[in-house]
C-alpha cells in the first residue's frame, strides 16, 4: 500500500499520529514542578474533537479564528483544532493591557468570524467579551461538546490558508502574513531536514507560541516530523533562565533555539552548582536567531558552560522571518563563521576582510536551508550583484508566504519578483546582506539605511556612537532627513539626573559634532528626549520611522532644542 | 582545608532580605554596583521587563513566595520592597 505524501498540516499530523501514536508528543512545563504531555495521537483526537464542535457551531473553510490562549498545550490543541475545522488561525498573546482592543483589531483585520479562547482569557476579558464583534468559543467547551468520531475532514488543500500572522509593522497598520498549509508543511520538512531530525530527536524551547517561530519550531515541525517537543513559556524562562538548560539536560534535548540575549542571561546568572548538574552533551543544534548574534556573548556562554559537554560546533546562527520562517542556518557540525570587515568599505556597499582599527566583526547566518535559493540583488536596478557586494536579500523557496492578507499593494511591493534568466519567484526580504566565501552576512535593513551622497550609513552605528558619549545619553534613533540638503536626524534619550553638570545644550553639541565628524555627514540635527520616550517594538528595538513621524508631527517630547520640533527647525534653516 | 569546616556558620546568620536583593540586582549587572542601594529608586536599577521577571523567579526560589512583576509597582525603593517581602515571609 502506498500513501500519498501529506498535502496539508492536517494530513501530516494524522500521519504522525498513525506512525508514532503517543510515543512522541509535546511536553509543556507550566512551571518547573508542573508538566503536561500530549502525545501526537492524543493531539489528533483533541483536534478532531475541537474541529467537530467548531463545525457544529457553523464555522469552516474560508473562516478565520483569532486564537488567544494561556501558554500551554492548549496552543497545540487550538491550532490543530482550528486547522482540522478548515479555519485559518490568527494567534495573539492572551495577556497584557488592551487585550480586548487587540482581539477586536485582529478580528477586523483578518475578517475573523470567531474568537477561540480559554476560560481564563474569557474571565480576563470580562464584559468586554460581549463587545468584540465576534462570537466567542472556549476551548474547554469545544473539547467537552465535540465528537472526535463524527469529525469530517474539511475541504482544504495545500493552497488553503492555515495561519494569518500579524506583524508588528508600522503603527496602526498591521499586515497579516499568510501561511498556507503547503508553505508551512514545506517549512516543517525543510527545518526537519536541515536539523536532521530523527526518531530520537528532541526540540526544547520557550518561544512564545503566539509567534510564528514558536508555532513553527515547537509545534508544527515536531508534529509533522514526529519528533518530541519540550516547551515552556517565555515567562518561565525569564523567571529562571537556567530552567531552559535544565530542560535540555533532563530531556536529552538535541535542538533548541533562542535569541542572543538568552545566551548572555544564562552565562550571567548560572551558579557553579547549577552548572555542575547540567549535561548539555546531547545538543546538536543551539540555534541563535531573531536578533544579531554577538560573538562575545556566544564565547561567554561556551566558556561558562564548557564543563557541561556543550560543543561549540552546535552554536548555529540562523536567519528567519515571519514571511519565510527559517531560511538560513549554520551547517551541521561546523563551527559558526565570524569575520572582520572594513567598516568604511561596508558603507560603500562592499564586504572586504580587514583587521584592526576601522574594522567591524560580522557573524555569518550560515547557508540556505534545503529547497531555498537566495540572491543578493541591487535594490534599485533589480539585478544580482557579485560576491562581496551588499544588496537586498531575495528569497525563493516553497516556504515563502504568498503575501499579506487583503493587502495587494504591500504584497506587490514584497512578493513575486523575478530576475533575468531565472524563472523562480522571489520575495524581497528588505534585509541588506552580502555573501562571501559561501557565507551570508546580514548588514542592515534596506529602508532604514541612510544614504548620504551615495554612501550607506547604518543608523545603528550612529545611534551607538551617540549613546557612548555620556552616561546620560541612552537609546537613540537616527534617520535620513528629507529636504533640499542631505542630512541626518538623531533623537537621543537623555537621563537628566546623570548629566553631571553638563547642560543639554552641551550634550546636544557633543552629539552633533561627533556624528558629523565620524560619519562625514553634512548636516546633523540632534534632539534630546526623556528616557522611555522613543517608540520601541515589543522586543525593545527602536522604531526609527515612527520616531521620525512623531518628531515631524510634534508628538515627541523634546527637551532640547526647547519648544521647537527639530525637524521643523531643520527645514526652516 | 581546615577553614572549610567553619562554613556552616553562615547558615546560622541569615542574610537580610534587603542585602539579598542588593546582591541579586548587582549580579544582574545592569547598573553600576554602587547605585544599587536600599534607597535608590526602583526605576534606576536596570530592572527591565526581563530582569524584573528574573527577580520574581529568584524571590520564589529563595523565599518560596509567588511574586508577579506587578508586585513592584507599589513601591518606590528597594528598601520598601524588602520590608514588604519580610511581611509576606512572616505571614507565609
Amino acid at each position: 500500500m502506498t500513501r500519498t505524501p501529506p498535502e496539508t498540516l492536517v494530513d501530516a499530523l494524522q500521519s504522525t499520529a498513525l506512525t508514532r501514536g503517543d510515543d512522541r508528543g509535546i511536553v509543556f512545563y507550566a512551571s518547573p514542578d508542573s508538566s503536561d504531555y500530549r502525545g501526537y495521537a492524543s493531539l489528533d483526537e483533541h483536534a478532531r474533537t475541537i474541529a467537530q464542535a467548531i463545525a457544529v457551531a457553523g464555522y469552516g473553510p474560508g473562516d478565520a479564528a483569532v486564537v488567544a490562549l494561556q501558554p500551554g498545550l492548549a496552543w497545540a490543541d487550538g491550532l490543530y483544532g482550528a486547522l482540522y475545522a478548515g479555519l485559518a488561525m490568527v494567534p495573539t498573546p492572551a495577556a497584557g493591557p488592551g487585550l480586548a482592543g487587540r482581539i477586536t483589531g485582529l478580528a477586523v483585520a483578518s475578517k475573523a468570524a470567531v474568537l477561540i479562547a480559554d476560560a481564563s482569557v474569557v474571565d480576563l476579558l470580562g464584559d468586554a467579551a460581549d463587545d468584540l464583534g465576534v462570537a466567542v468559543l472556549t476551548i474547554e467547551s469545544l473539547l467537552a461538546t465535540g465528537d472526535a468520531a463524527a469529525w469530517e475532514k474539511p475541504a482544504i488543500d495545500a493552497g488553503s490558508t492555515a495561519l494569518l500572522m500579524f506583524t508588528s509593522g508600522s503603527t496602526g497598520d498591521p499586515k497579516g502574513v499568510i501561511g498556507t498549509h503547503g508553505g508551512l508543511l514545506a517549512s516543517s520538512y525543510v527545518v526537519a531536514e536541515a536539523m536532521n531530525f530523527g526518531p530520537e530527536s528532541t526540540f526544547v524551547g520557550w518561544l512564545p507560541m503566539h509567534h510564528a517561530m514558536g508555532l513553527c519550531l515547537e509545534v508544527l515541525t515536531p508534529a509533522t516530523a514526529g519528533v518530541q517537543s519540550v516547551a515552556t513559556s517565555p515567562e518561565q524562562f525569564q523567571r529562571r533562565p537556567l530552567f531552559w538548560l535544565q530542560l535540555i539536560s533532563d530531556h536529552r534535548g538535541t535542538a533548541t533555539a533562542a535569541g542572543n540575549f538568552a545566551f548572555g542571561l544564562c552565562a550571567q546568572l548560572a551558579t557553579d552548582e547549577q552548572i555542575a548538574a547540567l549535561d548539555l552533551s546531547s545538543l546538536e543544534w543551539t540555534i541563535s536567531g531573531s536578533e544579531p548574534v554577538r560573538p562575545e556573548t556566544v564565547q561567554a556562554f561556551l566558556d561558562r558552560f564548557a564543563s557541561t559537554g556543550l560543543r561549540s560546533s552546535t552554536i548555529a546562527p540562523a536567519l528567519g522571518m515571519t514571511e519565510a520562517m527559517l531560511i538560513t542556518m549554520k551547517p551541521y557540525d561546523d563551527d559558526f563563521v565570524t569575520r572582520y570587515f572594513d567598516a568604511g568599505l561596508l558603507e560603500t556597499g562592499e564586504l572586504v576582510a580587514a583587521e584592526g582599527d576601522g574594522s567591524i566583526e560580522l557573524v555569518s547566518v550560515g547557508h540556505p536551508l534545503p529547497r531555498t535559493t537566495l540572491k543578493i540583488v541591487d535594490p534599485d536596478r533589480l539585478v544580482e550583484v557579485s560576491d562581496g557586494q551588499v544588496g537586498e536579500l531575495w528569497i525563493s523557496s516553497p516556504v515563502v508566504s504568498p503575501g499579506y492578507f487583503e493587502r495587494p499593494e504591500a504584497t506587490a511591493e514584497t512578493f513575486g519578483f523575478h530576475l533575468a534568466g531565472d524563472d523562480r519567484s522571489y520575495m524581497r526580504s528588505g534585509d541588506l546582506a552580502a555573501t562571501l566565501d559561501g557565507e551570508l552576512y546580514v548588514t542592515g535593513r534596506l529602508k532604514e539605511v541612510i544614504i548620504i551622497r551615495g554612501r550607506n550609513i547604518y543608523p545603528q552605528d550612529i545611534e551607538a556612537a551617540a549613546a557612548a558619549l555620556s552616561p546620560a545619553l541612552g537609546i537613540a534613533a537616527a534617520f535620513e532627513l528629507s529636504g533640499p540638503r542631505p542630512g541626518v536626524g538623531v533623537v537621543v534619550e537623555v537621563d537628566e539626573e546623570l548629566t553631571e553638570g553638563v547642560t543639554l545644550d552641551e550634550l546636544s553639541s557633543l552629539v552633533t559634532e561627533t556624528v558629523t565628524k565620524r560619519f562625514s555627514i553634512p548636516s546633523v540635527t540632534v534632539s534630546l528626549t526623556p528616557i522611555g520616550s522613543l517608540p520601541r517594538t515589543p522586543t525593545g528595538k527602536i522604531r526609527r520611522k515612527p520616531t521620525r513621524q512623531q518628531l515631524d508631527n510634534a508628538e515627541l517630547v523634546v527637551l532640547h532644542p526647547a519648544g521647537v520640533p527639530a525637524a521643523a527647525s531643520a527645514s526652516a534653516r | 582545608m581546615s577553614q572549610a569546616s567553619s562554613s556552616p556558620q553562615t547558615e546560622s546568620t541569615p542574610q537580610s532580605t534587603g542585602d539579598w536583593l542588593i546582591e541579586r540586582i548587582r549580579l544582574y549587572n545592569q547598573v553600576d554596583a554602587e547605585e544599587v542601594t536600599l534607597d535608590a529608586p526602583l526605576t534606576e536599577l536596570g530592572l527591565d521587563s526581563i530582569y524584573v521577571m528574573t527577580l520574581c523567579g529568584d524571590i520564589e526560589d529563595t523565599y518560596g513566595l509567588s511574586i508577579d512583576p506587578t508586585f513592584f509597582a507599589e513601591f518606590e525603593t528597594l528598601g520598601q520592597v524588602a520590608t514588604a517581602l519580610d511581611e509576606r515571609i512572616a505571614s507565609a
